[in-house]
């Protein structure tokens, strides 16, 4: 066969990135008022049932026994010791994840769909006939605690939560478990709290996956039985201001030193969104980012520099990570602070904010393929009360932006006067 | 599960995969090259790995890999371990001749420095330190390798032996790796996504098919001796806690036993109602957390057991507990009820596996390379197959003290 040669010199012609394709979901109110989201695709018989309570470490003043609450609901049932429970839930196949941020508490549930009727009574079991028994609690307490020194010990580690702690500092947006705040809570503080304030709750119900629609159903009747609580969520109060500087946390004998930036960035749902996405983007969030390049690809300082968005409901945050030899850690920061010049004083070229919309309609593609990470959308908008035609917008925001758009992103929120700095090592 | 796959061999000895489907507008593209950390000689380690870096600095006819695929919506990156290196790229399928083209000119020939070397160099450093050197138990990784492996490559780890392995690795030596191991006649090429298997064919014979096949550097690995007698080795680090490795020498990842040992590990750690889970963490708390699993390598590797433990507790104590434990629940018959257990968790991970077209691309290209890819669609049934009385006797087989390495990991006390 003969070969005509490529000619390697020309890229091939480039197609946009396909328009994202939503799946056809569905809302469906319970007789109690919580909502199921349902988002059925995929060509798998695999089902993912999350369980949201819109509330994280916001619920109450206490946020540790919210904590601990999330990860011991099913350790220990009124019918089942939590050995039991686990065994009698892996015994279907499906297994479990526990996720707790700043405004959420999230149980996900994975199974085959042949097991949903198997699987279900174990998740009602969990959020309404936990138990709490002290012995759960003083396990998941001391391995905490192990856990806890382990990561005491990491750069990385004390760097994020310096300035995590700080950039929220007073509001449970910053809290972060401590060994102290775990010292001596008791199973009669836990249950009254589950009682008092989280059985008080409405959570939200999302079904992804390759479910059919009697399956779909016969979740719906059996929800609508379920003793969901009335509340939505507990009102919270915006985080207060922050004082911008530099905070160091001395940890001896390490080769590395661990920096973190946070800095105030604008929702998800401000009009110059798209613009400050893109500037973020351009500024550290890819791989061909100005940081990536400048201080990996072109100095060596580091094996990897990255920034990205940190969104709460009530706030929202810009941060910066990155791990450098502890005798470069100035040379790197520094050069943090003259991209951020460039970015601020001289622009952006078309040609960069071209590549750079391309990765991003790219990377949305990707975000939404499939129904499990469509379905993470979802619940990231709904907490964020963001609608579907908000993705629509932020395409086309997306499509319209221009240089001087994200340079003025770039003037408003990349100052260095506004970052909060944090370093380790 | 989607089991339609489509296979065809160019003249250059590239073996090309393609399987459809239409549910997804993203293509996954795999390019697996059979050389990994054991291709490596034992005075320069690190070279497969520092080379996937490489990768990325420019090819002859392209400066830059990520811009292109960015630019085309895609994203990408790499991975190496000690038999394999592994490419892979996600974008819209409508940009797939954008993968094939960045993917066929590196393997064409790359855009060789000595400056790009340098940085490339203090980057891994950097990665070394950042992975093993300055974290806590980080280099258990390091250690248990050279304590398990005495002649064969896997005694040393991905990264490399130590920095400087890295640091003095010279031009010569990538150009001379490159020549020798990246070739068209040592790679497997998998394409997963809305794709139409002949027009993938002339898409890749119009890319890959004017590389020409090379002379490789394949020569057999030094086989290593059975293990007659029990290893052992006591660090201390400055860590919280003690911490106990184990590892047992078992076959290939082509060897039949395989499948009954993966189960076992997934019998002891996977899930909270897993055996060693609910009975040394659980139950008698003599750890804090751990882990059973196998390397899983393509030459005979080795059953791994890693766990911290609890304050109280002293590591030989704790060893000679983790070895009673296991002597009773392998005197005692395995319940079939746990098996079917550990089977239906095999098939909800298979499930959720399969969502994933980068995933499969991924499974595709490395069954062919072990032994053929349609075996990645039969996986399911090889662990089905065995029997309680199988996995038990094919467990007490391979965990035995004198096939065993043991690492005790202390503490340092602090003054």
């Amino acid at each position: 066969m003969s070969l005509s040669l490529p000619d390697r010199r020309k890229a091939p012609a480039l197609h946009l990135a396909s328009e994202i394709v939503l799946l056809h979901g569905s809302e469906h109110e319970l007789p109690q008022g919580a909502k199921l989201y349902a988002l059925p695709g995929g060509q798998q018989p695999a089902c993912r049932l999350d369980v949201v309570y819109s509330v994280g470490q916001g619920l109450g003043d206490k946020p540790v026994l919210s904590w601990l609450l999330s990860q011991l609901l099913g350790e220990g049932t009124l019918q089942k010791s939590a050995d039991a429970w686990h065994l009698a839930l892996e015994s279907t196949g499906a297994y479990m994840q526990r996720s707790f941020s700043g405004d959420a508490l999230q149980l996900s549930f994975y199974f085959l769909e042949e097991q949903w009727s198997a699987v279900l009574p174990l998740v009602r079991e969990a959020l309404f006939e936990s138990d709490f028994p002290q012995h759960e609690l003083d396990l998941l307490v001391h391995n905490q605690k192990a856990t806890l020194a382990q990561q005491a010990q990491k750069v990385a580690w004390q760097a994020g939560k310096k300035a995590k702690s700080l950039f929220f500092k007073g509001h449970t947006y910053g809290w972060l478990l401590t060994e102290e705040q775990l010292q001596g809570v008791q199973s009669t503080e836990l249950k009254d709290w589950y009682q008092r304030e989280l059985l008080a709750l409405r959570p939200s119900f999302y079904l992804s996956g390759g479910f059919s629609p009697a399956t779909l159903r016969a979740l719906c009747a059996s929800l609508a039985e379920w003793p969901l609580g009335a509340r939505d969520a507990i009102p919270l109060v915006s985080p207060g201001a922050y004082v911008p500087g530099q905070h160091h946390v001395a940890m001896e004998n390490k080769s590395q030193a661990a920096l973190r930036i946070y800095s105030p960035a604008p929702a998800p749902s401000a009009p110059n969104y798209a613009a400050a996405h893109a500037m973020l983007t351009l500024f550290g969030g890819f791989f061909g980012s100005r940081l990536m390049k400048n201080i990996r690809e072109e100095k060596g300082l580091t094996y990897g520099i990255g920034t990205g968005f940190a969104h709460l409901r009530l706030a929202s945050a810009w941060t910066l990570a990155t791990e450098v030899n502890r005798n470069k850690l100035e040379e790197a920061l520094l050069e943090v602070k003259k991209e951020a010049c460039k970015m601020m004083e001289l622009g952006i070229p078309e040609e960069e904010l071209q590549l750079v919309k391309n990765y991003i309609a790219g990377q949305r593609a990707r975000a939404f393929d499939g129904p499990f990470l469509q379905m993470d959308q979802w619940i990231w908008r709904n907490h964020m009360g963001l609608d579907a035609a908000w993705i629509v917008n932020q395409q086309l925001d997306l499509k319209e932006l221009k240089p001087e758009d994200v340079q003025k992103a770039a003037q408003k929120y990349l100052p260095e006067d506004q970052w909060l700095v944090a370093w380790a090592g | 599960m989607n089991t339609s796959l489509h296979r065809f061999t160019l003249a250059n000895g590239l073996t090309l995969l393609v399987q459809p489907d239409f549910s997804t507008p993203m293509v996954a593209v795999n390019l697996l090259y059979k050389v990994g950390a054991r291709d490596e000689h034992p005075e320069t380690t690190g070279l497969a790995h520092l080379f996937e870096h490489l990768m990325f600095e420019g090819s002859k006819h392209i400066p830059s890999f990520d811009t292109p695929l960015q630019l085309a919506g895609g994203t990408n990156n790499a991975f190496t371990n000690n038999d394999i290196t592994n490419y892979y790229c996600l974008l819209p399928a409508e940009n797939l001749d954008t993968a094939l083209w960045l993917e066929s000119d590196r393997m064409l020939s790359l855009d060789f420095s000595q400056e790009k070397l340098d940085i490339q160099k203090k980057v891994v450093i950097e990665e070394f330190n950042q992975r093993y050197l300055n974290q806590p138990y980080g280099d258990i990784w390091l250690e248990s390798r050279k304590l398990s492996y005495k002649v064969h490559p896997y005694r040393w780890p991905t990264i490399g032996s130590t920095p400087e392995h890295v640091e003095k690795t010279t031009l010569e030596e990538v150009q001379a790796f490159y020549f020798s191991h990246y070739a068209p006649n040592n790679a497997v090429l998998s394409l997963v996504g809305p794709l139409d298997p002949q027009e993938c064919l002339k898409k890749v014979e119009h890319w890959f098919g004017p590389v020409p096949l090379r002379n490789l550097d394949k020569h057999p690995y030094p086989k290593e001796p059975f293990q007659k007698e029990p290893r052992f080795l006591a660090l201390e680090r400055d860590v919280p806690l003690d911490a106990l490795w184990m590892g047992w020498h078992m076959p290939e990842r082509n060897h039949p036993d395989y499948y009954a040992l993966d189960l076992f590990t997934d019998l002891c750690s996977a899930g909270d109602s897993a055996w060693f889970t609910r009975d040394l963490v659980r139950k008698d708390q003599v750890f804090t957390g751990g882990g059973w699993y196998l390397s899983g390598s393509h030459d005979p590797g080795q059953l791994l057991f890693s766990g911290t433990l609890r304050p109280e507790q002293n590591l030989a104590e704790a060893e000679e507990k983790l070895k009673a434990w296991l002597k009773g629940i392998l005197e005692k018959p395995i319940p079939v009820s746990e098996l079917n257990k550990a089977l239906r968790r095999l098939q909800t991970r298979e499930a959720f596996e399969q969502s994933s077209v980068q995933q499969r691309a991924l499974k595709l290209a490395w069954f062919e390379w072990i032994s053929r890819a349609e075996d990645a669609f039969t996986e399911i049934e090889r662990y089905r197959n065995i029997s309680a009385e199988k996995l038990q006797e094919t467990v007490m087989r391979y965990l035995i003290d004198t096939h065993c390495s043991t690492i005790h990991y202390k503490a340092q006390k602090k003054s």
